[in-house]
Formats: structure tokens, sequence, C-alpha cells
């Protein structure tokens, strides 16, 4: 008896069919047009990761600020620092305690239910295998969220760079991706957190390429690029566009001009050693106190506190001061004062062990040093038409590149918060000697010691033992010899790849079907039970042992136009897959 | 040698009546595909015709080439063909081929390893053709070897 119902849904998985072969078609002739590889992918999906790393940024920002509205039960908008001054100075002495001994609960707590497991950023990127463990990175970015709303002298950059590249890191592992690209796409998240915290998106390429990665290889500055891009769109397009300094206009008169901004770089360079010896220093002397996490940064948390009781300017990241100070009027006796207070302030939640960056602090040093270093240039004859403000924004660049060892980055990052190509000049003098003359004293960056922490320095020893077997895609989809057209149609259909692998009954590696070869009888019916696997498959496919080294495998690459091998082990079994989009990846890091 | 579907002519060129049995003498699928392979031994576009046949017995062990119309299309791309080659072969009695399905006629396909597409051309036109049951009756009822090959080319022809 015929079955009305079966036919009519035969009828239609039929015709189901017949359209996903028509734009399988439409997919392998667009491909056989562009010819997209594995890299022009990777740059759509730094895109997605630039779109993530800027909508998490703004979610930090918006949580930090109204947990600071909830603990200071204000609802005026404004930076830490008004809501500071409005605080009566019992609660502006013990805010900043609270916060800080919550922070830390939030990381003891933490410890347990995240384990040992602490993976930053930095070492994703750097050494990792583009893993970032989404529970550590939870905790430590509550754990700033307490700090900085409670007032700490820390910079909001670093948990939204973690979280950032916390979601690249899920991104790249539920996309099964190897290593390599997961830690491109880390990379892709950093870039994309200091892009959307800066509104940046060179600084954030740049900082990545310049500091974590030591590469400016384009197919590692592409996607970097890409997804600082889309980050810093993302967040214009929520938050505006405007640059995060407005200051007033400048004109460089004479190229006399430039030599108090190399004297200025002299000093920055000089004072960035003893800024991050400070911060050293005051790490060793919390360590020294025993004392549990939380009491430690309770105890950061005082002190901040003290310090605000008079000078309120002291907390936060010293973002609003550093506006101030770019719109000028400072008395110079008030900001050294400030100066100092905040550098303390600095050292107090940075030693506590408080989780934040230090990025932030370092420009509102830098401000403060230039805008000084040009109140007293204008005392000297002759001299006495220059701008501190001018001097303040050249300062903060060369101070950034003096504890960074990353002139470039700071060039353009003072360049992309200020909009000013006036200022362009000036601060590539004053940036470069600042780098040389911090290096001169010390070789150690802002980021070197948790780089050096991680491994990150014997990260070339490392890549030049990797195996293929390290890099590679495990569990490839394949069909067995006796896979019917039908099968080998559905497997193209239902994944992007141009070659499907085939083994046999012990997953022995026999050849692979091509794409190229079959597209044109996909929709043939009278193929579909009468060819199988075997009868289409290229026999001497290339394929790459799993032992050999990165450089082996890419001179295999050079005798097959494909982006894909397969991995044999050693008794010819099919163990993965890799691309020759990694192993360039994981040369040019 | 082929190269698209466009040039149907060519396919055609492959049936030659020296390499069509009508009234086939084995009893078994072996013996059968033997008998036809044997068929090819002069054709100069087999290199090995023994080792054609053990490749496309090979084959068809891996999975039975036989249609729901007692027709069967055991094929092989193999090194020992330097171009396509086909012999037909109709058994009145019918062969045992798999699983207790019964051909009446075969169609054994070699193929060189170069060309897939060649291959799936071949396969995909012959086992049109003998889908359609006009085509299937013809050369079931044809009398004659010239007959019968005039009639494949034929079909091959508006198949392809």
């Amino acid at each position: 008896m015929s079955d009305p119902h079966g036919k009519a849904f035969g009828k239609w998985e039929k015709r189901l069919r017949k359209e996903l072969v028509r734009l399988l078609k439409l997919r392998v002739w667009i491909a056989e047009i562009i010819h997209p590889g594995e890299l022009q992918v990777t740059l759509l999906w730094a895109g997605v990761v630039g779109f993530l790393g800027g909508s998490s940024s703004i979610l930090f920002r918006w949580l930090t600020r109204s947990l600071n509205q909830a603990l200071t039960r204000q609802h005026e908008t404004g930076g830490l620092v008004e809501s500071f001054s409005r605080l009566a100075p019992w609660q502006c002495l013990l805010l900043p305690v609270a916060g800080g001994m919550l922070a830390g609960l939030v990381l003891l707590l933490g410890e347990r239910w995240r384990g040992k497991s602490s993976t930053d950023y930095m070492e994703a990127i750097a050494v990792g295998d583009g893993v970032i463990s989404a529970r550590s990175s939870i905790t430590k970015s509550v754990s700033a969220m307490f700090t900085i709303a409670s007032g700490g002298s820390i910079g909001r950059e670093g948990p939204m760079v973690q979280l950032s590249a916390m979601m690249a890191s899920l991104v790249g592992r539920i996309g099964g991706w190897a290593p390599t690209r997961r830690r491109l796409l880390v990379a892709c998240g950093a870039a994309a957190g200091i892009a959307a915290a800066y509104n940046a998106p060179i600084a954030g390429a740049l900082f990545v390429a310049e500091i974590i990665l030591g590469s400016m290889a384009m197919e590692i500055f592409g996607p970097l690029v890409f997804a600082s891009v889309v980050s810093t769109l993302t967040v214009r397009a929520i938050l505006g566009g405007k640059p995060l300094f407005e200051i007033p206009q400048f004109q460089l008169n004479s190229g006399w001009e430039m030599i108090p901004c190399l004297i200025l770089g002299l000093f920055a360079g000089l004072l960035g050693p003893w800024f991050l010896a400070l911060l050293r220093w005051s790490e060793k002397g919390f360590m020294r106190l025993r004392l549990p996490g939380f009491l430690r940064m309770g105890m950061g948390g005082l002190i901040v506190g003290i310090l605000a009781l008079g000078y309120p300017e002291v907390c936060g990241n010293g973002y609003s001061t550093v506006n101030s100070i770019l719109h000028g009027g400072w008395a110079w006796q008030g900001l050294l004062v400030i100066l100092i207070l905040k550098m303390a302030a600095t050292g107090a939640t940075f030693g506590s062990g408080a989780v934040g960056g230090v990025f932030t602090p370092t420009l509102f040093v830098g401000a403060s040093l230039g805008y000084l270093f040009g109140t007293v240039l204008a005392w000297i004859p002759g001299f006495h038409a220059v701008s501190p403000i001018a001097f303040a924004l050249v300062g903060m660049g060369a101070f950034l590149a003096g504890t960074t060892h990353a002139p470039i980055m700071a060039i353009l990052m003072l360049f992309e918060m200020t909009l000013d190509y006036q200022i362009i000049l000036p601060l590539m003098i004053a940036s470069v000697v600042a780098y040389y003359t911090s290096l001169h004293f010390d070789r150690r960056s802002i980021y070197s010691e948790s780089l050096k922490r991680k491994g990150a320095l014997d990260f070339r020893l490392q890549l030049s033992g990797l195996k293929i077997a390290d890099l590679m895609k495990k569990s490839p989809v394949t069909v067995q010899e006796t896979a019917r057209f039908s099968e080998i149609g559905s497997a193209f259909i239902q994944n992007r790849f141009n070659y499907l692998y085939v083994t046999d009954a012990s997953r022995q590696f026999r050849g692979a079907v091509s794409l190229h070869d079959i597209k044109g009888y996909l929709n043939d019916p009278e193929l579909a039970e009468l060819v199988i696997a075997r009868d289409i498959m290229r026999e001497n496919f290339p394929s790459v042992a799993d032992n050999v080294t990165l450089a082996e495998a890419l001179d295999q690459f050079l005798r097959h136009d494909g982006e894909r091998l397969p991995v044999l082990d050693s008794t010819r079994r099919l163990a993965g897959s890799i691309s020759k989009s990694d192993i360039i990846l994981a040369l040019a890091l | 040698m082929l190269t698209c579907r466009s040039v149907p002519k060519e396919l055609s060129d492959i049936v030659f009546e020296n390499q069509i049995e009508l009234e086939l003498r084995a009893h078994t699928r072996d013996e059968a595909l033997h008998e036809l392979v044997g068929l090819m031994a002069n054709n100069p576009g087999v290199i090995n015709a023994s080792a054609l046949g053990a490749e496309i017995i090979e084959r068809e062990k891996l999975s039975a080439t036989v249609m729901n119309n007692d027709t069967a299309l055991p094929h092989a791309r193999s090194d020992n063909v330097s171009e396509i080659v086909l012999a037909v072969g109709r058994s009145r009695g019918g062969i045992l081929f798999a699983d207790g399905v019964v051909v009446h006629l075969i169609f054994v396909i070699g193929t060189p390893k170069n060309s897939v597409a060649d291959y799936l051309v071949c396969v995909g036109t012959l086992a049109r053709l003998l889908r359609n049951k006009e085509s299937l009756r013809h050369l079931t009822e044809a009398g004659t070897v010239s007959e019968f090959a005039q009639i494949l080319r034929t079909a091959m022809m508006h198949h392809v």
C-alpha cells in the first residue's frame, strides 16, 4: 500500500536537497572566483571578536558605574573624583577599604570556583594555546569592578582587555580552531579591548603586535586591525565617537620647540623606571605583610581612602584629572602634590594585589610630569609663550613609551586620544627619547614582569620545537571508502571544506574526494547509490606526518594548492588536519 | 578523451561491437566479469586486462553496483587502462550478482585514474539510459550485436 505522507515527505526532502546542492554549487563558484583562504575567514572572525570585545567593554563600563552609584548612593553623572568629592570624610575613608576587601573576597571565593587556572590574556596570546579560563576572567573582572567602583587607583582597561580576550577565546574554542588560530583570536580580543577602552583602534592593534606578540607580520596584524576597528565602531555606535580627550588646538611655531620636547622625553625616560620600581617595591612590601589577600587589598584601599580625604583626585584611573590638566589652569604646587599622592595611591592599589590596569594611571603621571615641565619652562625667558598643556600631552606619550617600551603604540595612542595632528612631531621625538632613556636604565617594561613570569621570553625556543601534532585540528570529518555518493554530497553540504578525507575501516588514510572534481554531478540521482568514495577519491593525496617540524610541513604545502592537509600518525592513521595558515601563523609569531 | 558533458559523441565512441557479448557463457558474477574484461583484452586502451578484471571484482565486492532493474554497472578507476573502456554482456538466464539479485545486462567500465569527471559522466550516462524503460527494452530485445551497439550508441547520445 502506498503511503501518501511518506511520498510527500520524500518529495519535499528531494526538493530540499536540490536547493542545498544549488547553494553548495554557488559556494563553490564563489570560492573559485574569490579563493577565500582560511586567513580571509579568520579576518571575518576577527570582526566578530571585535564586536564581542566592544560589547563586553561597554557592559563592564556600565556595571562599574552602576556599582559605584550603588556604593556611593549617588546617581549624578560624572567620574569617580566628582563622586568622591561629594562624600562625607568617613565614607571617603571607608569606601575604598570595603571595596578592596570585597575585591579580595571575590578573588578568594573565585579561587574555589575557578580552581588553579588563572590564565591571563598575555599568557594565552604569547605562550599559551589561546585558552583563557572564563571562570577566572569573570572572577578577576568582578574583583576589578569592586576595586574600581570603590575608588581604587587603577585602570579599568585591564579587566576590559581580559574580558574581551576571554570572549575571543570562547569563540576559538567553540569553533574548534587550532591553537595558533585561537591564539590569534585572543590577540584580536585583546586589541579589541584596548581599542574599546581608549577609543583608539590603531593603538589597540599595535599594543598587541608590539608588546605581546613582538611581530608586525601581516598575517597577524590584519586580523588585529579588523578586530580593533569593529570594536571601536561598536563602542562609538553606543557611546558616541568623541576622542577620549578634547584639547585646544596647538601650533608648532618653530623647529626649536622640539628641543624642550626632547628634554621632556629624557625626563620621562628617567622617571619611567622609577615609577615601575615603585610599583614593584609596593607589591613586595604588601607581600611581606603575609596578610590574607582580602585584608591586604583592604589595606591598599585604606591608603587610598586616607589620601582621598584631602585629595579626591587620587581616586580612580585618573582620567578625569588628566582631562582637567589638559584644560589648564593648574598651579604647579597643587599638581606636584597630586602627582606624588597619585603615584602613592597607584602603588598602594596595585601593590596590594588589586586586579586592574596601570595604563591610565601611567597616562596621569605622564600628563602631570609634562604639565609641570611646561610650567617650569615658561619661567625661562624666551619660553614664556609655551603651553604647559601641549607638554602634558607630549609627556603622556613619552611616559607611556618609557614604561611600556612600545613607542609606536604610545605615539599612535596619544594621536588617537586627541585627534590632533600638530602634536605628532614633538610626540614622536619625546616618545623615542623616553624609550631609549628608559631602556638604558632598566630593560624591563611594565609588562615584561608578567610576560617573563609566563615564560614568553622562551617562546621562540618553544616554537622551534613545535610539532605538527601540537597545531593540528583533531577529528576531521571523514567518510569510509564505501561511502555512497549521496553521503559524500551531504558531507560537502554540511561542511565548508573542499576536500573530504577517505579512510578505511581501521581509520587508515586512503585519499580525499575533491569538491572541485564532483561539483557538477552532485545533483545526478543516478550516481547517488552507484558511486562510492573509493571510485572518485584522489589516492595520492599529499599528507603530513604528525612528528615533522613546521618548516617540513610547510614544504609539503608547496606541492599542494589546498589550504589543509591531512595529518597521519606513524601507522598512517588519520590523526587530524593541519592548515597552511596555522603553520604560517606559528612561524610568523 | 572525454573532458566535459557537452561532447556526447565521444562517449558513444567507446562502444565497440567486439566488446559486446549477447549470450554470456558465465554463470557466476566473477566468471561474467572475467569474460567481459577478456573481450577488452585487445583494446589498445587496456594495459593489463587480467589486473583490470581483478580490480573490478575487488571493487564489486566492496559495494555491489546492481541497479533495481536486473542490470549491473561494475566499474573501476584503474591504472590498467589509458582511456575509458566499456564491455557489455547479456545473459538470458541471469547471473547472481549480490545478495540474491540476478542481473541480465552487465556494463563493465574501466576509466583511467586521472579523470574523475570522465568517470562520473560515463557511469551517470549509462545508469540513466538503463533506468529508461524503453532503452532497456530495446537493448534486451536486440537480436544482433550490431543492432545492440547501434541502440546503445543512440541511447548514450540521448542520455548523456
